[in-house]
């Protein structure tokens, strides 16, 4: 189990964030969260996730300074999967580096297909 | 004991003289026979005290068809019909006339064979020399006849008077009907009122149409008596008033009076009704008249004042606004100096150094004093009579071009503010309903990977909410859209390579079942027409294009869809048409179809916003084609999509 790919998901809603660790647990990944940009940069720092799926409207420090802090910490290998609501975002992801985007709502299959993919990258 | 003795002697003495009396009774009963016998027409006879037929003459048994023998010892109460009876009604009589010395009553009474006559009944109380009642002497006459021809009479003269109250209500109100204003109406009908019922005073108080309070219009009679009686005003359930009448003194109305009243009152209220249309038109046709006769005498005034106020209407700049009315009043008036200060107009003594000064203060709509336009010259006796009309139509023009421009500015706030409301609040549901989404998804993979009993309804019901989420994101995102475009900002599109013949065709199919009356057909080129598109937005579109297709073709009727690719100017353009058979767009209305909440002057009676339309458009210039219309009014419409493809 411990060298299972870590993934830290970063979303605000406590909903959907549960959501998302069930989903990704479910699918046999090891799981880490955050409830907003600051918690998530503290998390990254503590441990090197292989992976962030990143809310971009996030309450004070919002996707894109998420994105950046990681980003100038850990370089441009870190692979980020946005997860946004906004009718933009094919341009959100791609100002924050991000290798896919999902929009709000998406399918449980959808998010576990594009981080897996996401994972593959990192192996490469 | 002793008591109940003496007690029993007293009765017992009573007895006595009760005999006694009986006895005289039938003593002078032999006199009075002889005399009785003889009447034919009334029935005659003796009751004793306590009303038992005593006698009984040649009338009575000609009346109630008893023979002696058959009515001789028994109860009077028999002549009386049974409610009577049940009432207590013939015991009643004897005790008044016990009392009373005599009693007369008319009413129902029953003859042998059960028959009833009207009769009239004197009964008058036989007393001994002690004052002591020993019977009754009863008179019976059949007045069925008399009955039936006062009947009569009084059903002829109720007719009669019907007939009178119906002519003087005519005659009231062929005056009142003929009056053309509602002052005389209100006069004629006090009139009419007052003379009615002979009352002192008469007044007619109307509600205005503005105001609900009652005002006096029409006053006949002494003034000084205040109105009593009033009669309502109503028409349709709507009161346009009262009539007070006074009399100065208690009156009631009889039934009679008050019927003519309320028939006076309702017949008013339409004359009332009639004759305010009258005057409304009356001044509308004098107002005319005055405004076309003002147009002849001051064709150059008017003219002048009508170009600025287009000058001025066209503006919804306030700065521009105010610019505009200090150009077109010094133009107008000839002033040299001419200025718009904010504040109201202040007199004060003496005014700055011109030769003439014009100082016109400018009121909003509201009344309110929105500025002071200050013209000026250094010649003396400059502005003329005509230029200070003049410069005060250009102040009337300026409060409302003031107003107008505010108003611009605090709609399109309200618009802004609006859209971002919308945009955030469709933003914001997205979160749950990605949630809500999510979690059915995952817990239908759970039933599934655990095989749990009765899961087909689960997963179904979990298939539903995952449908509901669907559908829901699908009418955020047209809010969305919705919002974006009328804050004026592109829609971010997502485009594929889309068959559009394939497009149209779940377009159609989704229609067919909501409309039965009408034939929706596909024509299409055998090549397919493939476009980049964004194919959520352009299946709105075409959808739009559909549904109003059948809508505004009420009667049913085709639809067709041609759908083909040409070349245009050198490039490949695809082509959708959409044609209907209905209703059609004025000619006049024809610009502006794709105007935000602007829709055909024959189509009120179909429910629409006015903006499907709109959207149309903006989405399928945003894919940098064009959508266009030709219409006829009555014959359909045929709305044409190009989309450029390459």
């Amino acid at each position: 189990m411990a060298d299972e790919p870590h993934v830290l998901v970063v979303e605000d809603d406590a909903s959907l964030r549960e959501t998302l660790i069930w989903a990704l647990e479910d699918d046999g990944l090891q799981v880490a969260a955050a409830v907003d940009g600051v918690d998530a940069v503290q998390k990254a720092s503590a441990q090197l996730p292989r992976l962030v799926v990143l809310d971009m409207s996030l309450p004070g420090l919002d996707g894109f300074g998420v994105a950046a802090a990681l980003r100038s910490q850990f370089g441009s290998g870190l692979p980020i999967l946005v997860i946004t609501a906004d009718g933009q975002p094919r341009h959100k992801a791609e100002r924050v580096g991000a290798y896919a985007y999902l929009h709000k709502p998406f399918d449980v299959s959808d998010l576990v297909q594009r981080v897996r993919e996401g994972l593959s990258r990192t192996a490469v | 004991m002793q008591q109940s003795a003496v007690h029993g002697q007293g009765r017992q003495t009573r007895r006595q003289q009760a005999t006694d009396a009986e006895e005289r009774l039938r003593q002078s009963e032999e006199r009075f026979r002889t005399l009785v016998d003889s009447v034919k027409d009334y029935a005659i006879f003796m009751l004793s005290a306590d009303g038992i037929v005593l006698t009984w003459n040649q009338g009575a048994q000609q009346l109630k068809g008893y023979a002696p023998e058959d009515i001789i010892g028994q109860s009077f109460e028999r002549f009386y019909t049974e409610q009577a009876r049940a009432a207590g009604r013939p015991h009643q009589l004897l005790d008044i006339a016990r009392t009373e010395g005599r009693v007369e009553d008319e009413g129902w009474r029953a003859r042998k064979d059960g028959s009833l006559f009207w009769a009239d009944v004197v009964i008058t109380a036989l007393r001994d020399e002690h004052g002591q009642t020993v019977g009754f002497a009863k008179v019976t006459r059949d007045l069925t006849d008399r009955r039936q021809a006062e009947q009569d009479r009084a059903a002829r003269m109720a007719a009669e008077h019907a007939a009178q109250t119906f002519e003087r209500l005519q005659v009231a109100t062929a005056a009142v009907a003929a009056a053309s204003d509602p002052k005389t109406v209100a006069e004629l009908l006090a009139d009419a009122a007052m003379r009615q019922v002979g009352a002192a005073s008469a007044a007619v108080a109307l509600r205005t149409p503005d105001a609900p309070s009652l005002e006096t219009v029409g006053m006949c009679g002494d003034s000084s008596i205040a109105p009593e009686i009033e009669i309502p005003l109503a028409l349709d359930q709507r009161s346009l008033g009262v009539i007070g009448l006074g009399f100065g003194h208690a009156r009631v109305l009889d039934p009679d009076e008050r019927g003519f009243l309320l028939a006076l009152g309702e017949v008013g209220a339409q004359a009332l009704d009639r004759a305010r249309v009258y005057a409304a038109e009356q001044l509308a046709r004098t107002e005319a008249q005055a405004a076309a006769r003002l147009a002849r005498d001051e064709t150059a005034v008017v003219e002048t004042l009508h170009r600025v106020n287009l000058a001025l209407s066209a503006e919804l700049d306030p700065d521009k606004v105010v610019q505009a009315v200090i150009d077109a009043a010094r133009s107008v008036t000839g002033a040299e100096f001419a200025s718009f200060s904010a504040e109201p107009a202040i007199v004060e003594d003496g005014h700055p150094a011109f030769g003439s000064y014009l100082m016109v203060p400018v009121h909003s709509k509201s009344g309110n004093a929105v500025g002071t336009l200050h013209l000026g010259h250094r010649e003396p006796n400059v502005f003329t009579e005509r230029a200070e009309r003049l410069a005060g139509g250009i102040a009337a023009q300026a409060a409302v071009a003031l107003d107008n421009a505010r108003l611009y500015r605090e709609v399109q706030e309200a618009v802004r503010t609006r859209d971002e409301f919308l945009a955030a609040a469709a933003h914001d549901l997205k979160t749950p309903l990605a949630t809500t989404k999510a979690m059915a998804q995952l817990l239908k993979n759970r039933i599934d990977r655990q095989h749990v009993p009765g899961m087909e309804r689960l997963t179904e019901g979990l298939l539903r909410i995952d449908r509901s989420v669907e559908r829901m994101t699908a009418l955020i995102d047209e809010l969305l859209d919705l919002a974006r475009m009328q804050m004026g900002r592109p829609l971010d599109l997502d485009l594929h390579e889309v068959d559009l013949s394939g497009l149209m065709r779940d377009v159609l199919d989704d229609h067919r079942p909501n409309a039965p009356r009408h034939a929706l057909r596909l024509v299409r080129s055998d090549t397919p027409v493939v476009a980049k598109v964004d194919p959520v937005r352009i299946r709105r579109s075409l959808d739009n294009l559909v549904a109003n297709a059948i809508k505004y073709s009420p009667a049913g009727g085709e639809v067709v869809v041609h759908i083909d690719s040409s070349l245009c100017d050198g490039v490949r353009v695809a082509s959708v048409r959409v044609s209907d058979q209905g209703v059609g767009i004025p000619a006049a209305d024809l610009p502006y179809v794709f105007e935000r909440f602007r829709r055909g002057g024959n189509v009120a009676f179909i429910h629409g916003t006015g903006i499907g339309l709109g959207i149309a458009q903006s989405i399928v210039r945003q894919h940098g084609g064009s959508l266009s219309v030709e219409s006829l009014e009555g014959k359909g419409s045929t709305f044409t999509v190009r989309l450029p493809l390459d």
